[in-house]
């Protein structure tokens, strides 16, 4: 009886594919411990953690990584800060990474949050915009290696607590815009405030327990110029304890509109009104709070076409007894909790979701969900074990079924992916440039994972690369059409979402066991498009405009 | 693809199955403060709490359920969910036909997202008790959450089936529907939640959506425009459902009167306070400590609280009489007395206050005050035969045979197997009658209570009334069978004597007298505070 199930599962094995992703931080040559600076005295800033961010800084073709530091609060000049490493990775199961932080320049000090990249001067090469508790600070890429800190800019000439941001083109002038997402006030003497845990004891406050502070956007001038226009956007008008922000075009008017993940308060949409002004319209288009009316603890936030219908939709992590949300799109710009109906709740329940995106991990054509987890409230066993840190969570992952909903993959996945840490950033990026996405994920207080995909039978995928020789940079926020046979897929080009993270670039399609060449439609955010026909598989394009 | 990987999954599964050994914890009887190593300062904090619920009985089993249940609420309530379903695992091991616990460690499941076990644990609650509404109302949104939507959708009508106005389940049906796309029946359902508690604003938030579904944008935004902040909303956490159940007053409350009743008094203070501390305001905790305190001879802590009481709530007449009492304790009678007055001037409708002013006016002597009192009693106490029966008794003690008999047999109407009151009416028949048809009466009625519920008292009355009817040898048999049983009882020499003095008057024809004193309208003073 045994001998014929294990020629079945011989003969299954055999023929079906899955992905598998393995931790191969230790070996990967990153040595990075993030520090948030604990004490006993629970700083609220402690326990959010920060973010990774995922660019490409030396334009040799693969992408490099920047983790963001925190530190010491009371502390905040403590020579703790943020790391560069630089990809050197030749074999696609070897990732292998130098750190080139002093190299590189940037001694960002002050208690680091996330990061957001973009080309914001049009010069060719990658900048940094660094979120703080504290001040904001713009790092430029000198393209030689190293970067300058962008001095008088007005995005650094305020204090705030501010965990994301995103560099979009808000008003198609052809700069990079930029959106910052402000947290809450909690400064001075907000320190001594003490909260308690339900059992009592001392533990993190929530953000309730604070003022909230409203975001700020910058319009890019120009030769590292910008304009704060906030109160001219509207932006005034709503604040909110933002933690994650992602853009897109959510009403289809060429546009692009900002939306914002509000932690414990019904989520933002700012619907581009044109003319530099902002609508918040979360209620109206069924984003701001989940099917029971209740708004959610939310932190990380990503969108894209899930289910191939020609719309995108989004996906956000939230709080433990709040499961993760999945707001799905009817086409006209409205959305519909649709968690329950989709599977992508329930195994959600117990975990406390930040950084998060889609990706096709295993290329079948289909945006898979993966939710970096870690909590914010200590866990009983953990305590009652000694552990000093007492807040781990595994991560997860959830496989796209191709018939809307899901199924949690996490525990099909190396044991190495299942190690519980305290997650928080997390971006997707191709290490190895095979086509498959690998994850890299910051933890607080910790190192960090870096989750390398090991497809065990590889199907095949296209990977583009747009580039607009006029703005010199990725074109963000174009939308690509694929079209492969009877299959359609449209992707946006973007490196905002997830929390406090930047991801790559570059966009993949996963086009299963279909070997037919593809063709490819790109909508540029000038109006125009492109249409590039018969693209060879397995590999990535550079589409240049 | 995913078919096959689940298949692959099962059919591992499959095989390796047989090499799963089942592993079956081994329990032991839970301690509280075992448990929670990391809690310590909790427990530190609530230390009097602990050892007064630690104190788990060994007697009986419902008791010990009981108790551990109550444990594991305290823990649930803090958010201690892995604890609490420990100690509700213990309740049902006690109990387990209890379906409180099962619901409760259901609940445990669900904050801990096992919705599976959930279900299963649910579905004993209901089987032990089908009438829980809450229960079924898990089972139906816990199937909601897993994705069973038809399964939700079923149990949801079944609830309705029999509650028709159970908002929670409309509300619950119509987010089924949304999820399902058929936007009409949500529709329906939100409405008529809408319809059943208009204050449940999200409830707009869904209809709005409900109309969008359908192309309607019109009542979409104004729905939406109704939708106000959200909150309240009927989906308060089943936590903190929880926590507003065990860390309540009321929870407190009926654990100090069980204490109180089982003569702990020391944990039925610990507890009263708890409760007051809980609420404040309310006034019934502070009672409940204030008794206590009686109980524990701190009757100046007790005097404390209640003038506190006074002082805030001037027309409270329970205070005034529970004040009364504990003067009246403290043989202060006269301060006692204006008090128990004072408690029906500040509220002629309190019958308590009725009744305890009129027995206290008994007591201490006032029988015309007190026959007054006790017509004002009557009105406010229409059916309380006790009330008609110390009518009846001061009567007698004044020597109105008439009168005291009409109001014996008025009593005796209410609850006419009452032995205190079969007992006075044949003593006063006694005292006031020679009617021989009365007389026998009286006597049938002693000689069923005799044969019944054996008593010294009756056998005495028997003798009596035997003896007035001329059955003298009957009455010196009952009397022998009393001084027989004297002796048996070991009663002291003076009550032998005093019998067998009696017996030598029976013989020589001498009927006692017959006769009502002041302690037969008497009345023990008591703590008049009914919980």
């Amino acid at each position: 009886m045994h001998l014929i199930f294990f020629l079945i599962i011989s003969f299954l094995i055999t023929n079906i594919s899955f992905a598998e992703f393995v931790d191969k931080v230790n070996q990967s040559g990153i040595n990075f411990k993030h520090i948030n600076g604990m004490q006993g005295d629970y700083y609220f800033p402690e326990i959010m953690g920060s973010g990774v961010a995922v660019f490409d800084f030396d334009n040799d073709g693969d992408l490099d990584l920047y983790f963001v530091q925190s530190g010491h609060l009371n502390n905040p000049n403590d020579a703790i800060t943020d790391q560069l490493y630089r990809n050197d990775t030749t074999k696609s199961d070897n990732p292998k990474f130098t750190n080139v932080s002093k190299k590189s320049g940037i001694s960002s000090i002050g208690y680091g949050m996330g990061a957001s990249t973009g080309d914001i001067n049009n010069d060719g090469f990658v900048d940094l915009l660094i979120n703080n508790y504290g001040q904001n600070a713009i790092y430029i890429n000198k393209g030689n290696g190293t970067f300058s800190l962008l001095d008088n800019s007005l995005i650094n000439q305020y204090k705030s607590w501010s965990v994301s941001s995103s560099l979009a083109d808000y008003n198609n002038d052809g700069l990079l815009d930029v959106y910052i997402v402000n947290y809450v006030d909690y400064f001075a003497n907000d320190k001594v405030k003490t909260c308690l845990s339900v059992d009592e004891s001392k533990d993190y406050c929530s953000p309730q327990a604070f003022s909230y502070q409203h975001d700020r956007l910058f319009k890019n001038l120009g030769a590292n110029k910008f304009e704060e226009i906030t109160s001219i956007a509207g932006l005034k008008s709503k604040a909110g304890p933002g933690l994650g922000v992602v853009t897109t075009d959510v009403n289809k008017d060429g546009l692009l509109d900002y939306y914002i993940a509000n932690d414990g308060e019904p989520n933002h949409l700012w619907l581009n009104q044109g003319n530099d002004s902002f609508k918040e319209n979360g209620f109206m288009s069924g984003l701001s709070v989940n099917m029971n009316g209740k708004p959610e603890a939310s932190m990380g936030v990503d969108v894209s076409d899930y289910d191939n219908d020609g719309d995108e939709d989004f996906f956000m992590t939230h709080l433990n007894r709040q499961t993760n949300t999945l707001y799905v799109n009817n086409g006209k710009g409205r959305f519909t909790d649709l968690s329950i109906k989709m599977k992508i709740g329930s195994s959600s329940y117990s975990y406390t979701g930040f950084g998060t995106m889609w990706l096709d991990y295993d290329l079948d054509g289909y945006l898979d969900l993966f939710s970096a987890n870690g909590e914010v409230i200590k866990n009983q066993k953990q305590q009652i074990a000694g552990d000093a840190f007492p807040f781990k969570q595994p991560n997860q992952l959830w496989k796209n079924l191709g018939n809307g909903s899901f199924s949690e993959s996490s525990k099909q996945q190396d044991s190495s992916f299942l190690q519980p840490k305290v997650s928080r950033g997390a971006a997707r990026v191709d290490i190895d440039n095979d086509g498959d996405l690998d994850i890299i994920v910051s933890n607080n207080n910790g190192t960090p994972h870096l989750y390398i995909n090991k497809l065990s039978q590889p199907n095949n995928w296209i990977g583009i690369d747009l580039y607009n020789k006029k703005t010199k940079r990725t074109e963000t926020d174009a939308l690509i059409e694929l079209t492969q046979e009877d299959v359609k897929m449209f992707r946006r080009v973007k490196t905002d979402g997830g929390y406090a993270s930047s991801n790559d670039h570059r966009v993949v399609f996963g086009l299963n066991s279909n070997k037919s060449k593809a063709n490819v439609k790109v909508n540029w955010r000038d109006g125009s498009s492109s249409i590039h026909k018969n693209l060879d598989l397995n590999k990535y394009h550079v589409i240049k405009k | 693809m995913l078919s096959k990987n689940n298949l692959t999954l099962l059919l591992i599964s499959l095989c390796f199955s047989s090499l799963v050994i089942a592993a079956t914890p081994d329990e032991q009887p839970l301690k509280p403060a075992k448990l929670i190593g990391a809690n310590q300062a909790m427990i530190a904090r609530h230390a009097d709490l602990f050892n007064i619920l630690s104190n788990i009985p060994e007697n009986s089993s419902e008791e010990k359920s009981a108790a551990y249940g109550r444990i594991g609420m305290f823990y649930h309530a803090h958010d201690l969910i892995q604890n609490a379903e420990d100690f509700y695992l213990q309740a049902i091991k006690n109990s387990p036909y209890n379906a409180k616990w099962y619901h409760l460690l259901a609940i445990t499941y669900v904050n801990q997202g096992k919705y599976e076990k959930a279900i299963r644990s649910v579905k004993s609650a209901i089987k032990n008790n089908d009438y829980y509404l809450p229960s079924k109302i898990i089972l139906a949104e816990t199937y909601l959450q897993i994705s069973e939507l038809e399964k939700a959708i079923e149990y949801f009508n079944l609830i309705l089936k029999d509650n028709p106005a159970e908002v929670k389940s409309h509300a619950g049906l119509g987010l089924t529907y949304l999820q399902l796309g058929e936007n009409e029946k949500a529709l329906k359902s939100l409405l008529k939640a809408l319809s059943i508690q208009p204050s449940a604003n999200q409830l707009h938030f869904q209809i709005s959506q409900a109309y969008a579904g359908l192309g309607d944008e019109k009542n979409a935004e104004l729905h939406l425009s109704l939708k106000g902040d959200l909150v309240p909303t009927i989906y308060d956490t089943i936590l903190q459902d929880m926590r507003k159940e065990t860390l309540s007053s009321s929870f407190y409350i009926n654990l100090a009167l069980d204490a109180f009743r089982a003569k702990d008094y020391k944990a039925s203070e610990t507890l009263a306070a708890r409760a007051v501390s809980y609420d404040p305001k309310s006034v019934y905790p502070k009672f409940m400590l204030a008794n206590a305190y009686v109980k524990l001879n701190k009757s100046t802590q007790a005097l404390k609280i209640i003038d506190k009481l006074i002082s805030n709530n001037p027309n409270l007449s329970r205070a005034y009489y529970a004040k009364a009492s504990i003067l009246e304790a403290q043989n202060l009678k006269p301060k006692a007395l204006t008090l128990y007055k004072k408690a029906v001037t500040v509220n002629p409708q309190d019958k308590e206050a009725a009744r305890f002013y009129s027995l206290a006016l008994m007591r201490n002597g006032y029988y015309q005050l007190a026959l007054n009192s006790l017509q004002n009693a009557k009105k406010l106490n229409p059916d309380n035969a006790y009330l008609i029966y110390r009518e009846a008794s001061i009567l007698a003690y004044q020597k109105q045979c008439k009168n005291s008999l009409v109001k014996i047999e008025e009593a005796l109407n209410y609850l006419p197997s009452n032995l205190v009151f079969n007992s006075a009416y044949i003593r006063m028949v006694l005292a006031c009658s020679t009617d021989t048809k009365l007389l026998t009466k009286i006597r049938d009625i002693a000689k069923d209570i005799y044969y019944s519920v054996p008593s010294q008292n009756f056998t005495k009355l028997l003798a009596m009334t035997e003896m007035k009817l001329g059955n003298k040898n009957d009455a010196i048999d009952y009397q022998t069978q009393l001084i027989f049983q004297a002796y048996v009882d070991k009663a002291s020499k003076q009550e032998i004597s005093a019998l067998q003095k009696q017996l030598v008057n029976y013989r020589n024809n001498v009927m006692p007298i017959i006769t009502f004193t002041k302690e037969d309208s008497d009345l023990n003073p008591e703590l008049p505070w009914k919980f």
